[in-house]
């Protein structure tokens, strides 16, 4: 998943440098990020304190979650 | 090597709310001194080298490092220098390969070179063994090396250390003290935070103490000495004005007893 999003990020490089950014740092922060969620173990999903593989595509079931709710609560 | 200060202050003030911090600090310092910053608990060693490395913008008051005003400059000079701060938030779900993979690329280094220069340090570190492991798992001193690590890895001029031994194994902290020495012997400059008064004593150059926001004294240990010829430690007491610490703990064990 994570190599998706950044190649959906890469097309937007020249946008981004316009912005003023410096697009390496900004795109090894995304990475960093992105990993990170993946390997949260979140309570909800019932896999608290297994140890988390590779990556298990949590940060998407979890924004799955998300709008699931923000439907729900309208 | 030129003689422009690479650190210099002047008449620095900072004050949380209206609480003052600093009130001031006036001080430089030259390429290739490793100089020992020691106060007391609060005494504002942080807060000064969170002004230095530009994480404190709010302040009254001159600061320059390596000839750059920390106020306009703050970018440039973050890129040229190295911070070990003194209890990071290390992102442990990282493995320390991929953390100072991370670190590198914000540095703006290669790849490739990162993934060697890591290597390298953490065997030094005797953390092979963990190259891929989470971070989890490590314990603080664990975690200290690869902070250490991760403030070097872009080989910076000036080297900002907090506390940089807190938790670090005997074998560990005479490994840094003399990875210090010889970085100050190839003209990098070390300002250098602790508590530890021993290890100050032998490494740096210079001692600088600050007691409520103000320097009380600065020399090398020799001239320090020349005052008032004791240890560090009892020196430090006596001039942050906390002598007579047996009384004080007679009294905390008296209160406890109540």
């Amino acid at each position: 998943m994570t190599p998706i999003i950044l190649w959906l990020l890469d097309r937007f490089r020249s946008l981004f440098q316009t912005m003023g950014a410096d697009y390496d740092q900004l795109r090894a922060i995304v990475q960093v990020k992105l990993m990170m969620d993946n390997r949260r173990s979140i309570v909800t999903l019932g896999r608290y304190g297994k140890q988390s593989a590779e990556t298990n595509n949590s940060f998407i079931r979890i924004l799955g979650i998300y709008m699931l709710v923000g439907a729900l609560s309208r | 090597m030129n003689m422009t200060p690479v650190i210099q202050l002047q008449d620095l003030y900072k004050s949380y709310g209206s609480t003052p911090v600093l009130k001031g600090i006036n001080l430089s310092v030259s390429a290739g001194q490793v100089v020992g910053y020691i106060g007391p608990n609060g005494a504002g060693k942080s807060t000064t080298i969170k002004i230095l490395i530009g994480m404190l913008p709010d302040y009254t008051g001159e600061a320059t490092v390596l000839g750059l005003d920390v106020k306009t400059n703050s970018l440039e000079i973050k890129r040229r220098i190295g911070y070990v701060p003194e209890n990071a938030a290390l992102y442990d779900t990282l493995t320390p390969m991929e953390y100072l993979q991370f670190i590198g690329q914000l540095y703006g280094l290669e790849f490739e070179q990162i993934e060697r220069k890591a290597l390298e340090l953490l065997r030094l570190f005797q953390l092979n063994d963990y190259t891929n492991a989470r971070m989890t798992t490590f314990s603080k001193g664990m975690r200290q090396k690869v902070l250490l690590i991760s403030g070097l890895l872009h080989n910076p001029d000036v080297i900002f250390l907090d506390e940089p031994l807190s938790g670090l194994d005997a074998n560990a902290v005479v490994l840094v003290k003399e990875i210090i020495r010889q970085l100050a012997n190839s003209g990098k400059t070390i300002f250098y935070s602790s508590h530890l008064m021993d290890v100050v004593e032998k490494i740096s150059d210079r001692i600088i103490i600050i007691n409520q926001g103000q320097i009380i004294a600065d020399g090398t240990f020799a001239e320090l000495q020349h005052q008032r010829p004791e240890s560090l430690e009892q020196l430090f007491a006596e001039l942050t004005g906390s002598e007579g610490q047996t009384g004080v703990a007679e009294e905390f064990i008296h209160t406890l007893k109540n």
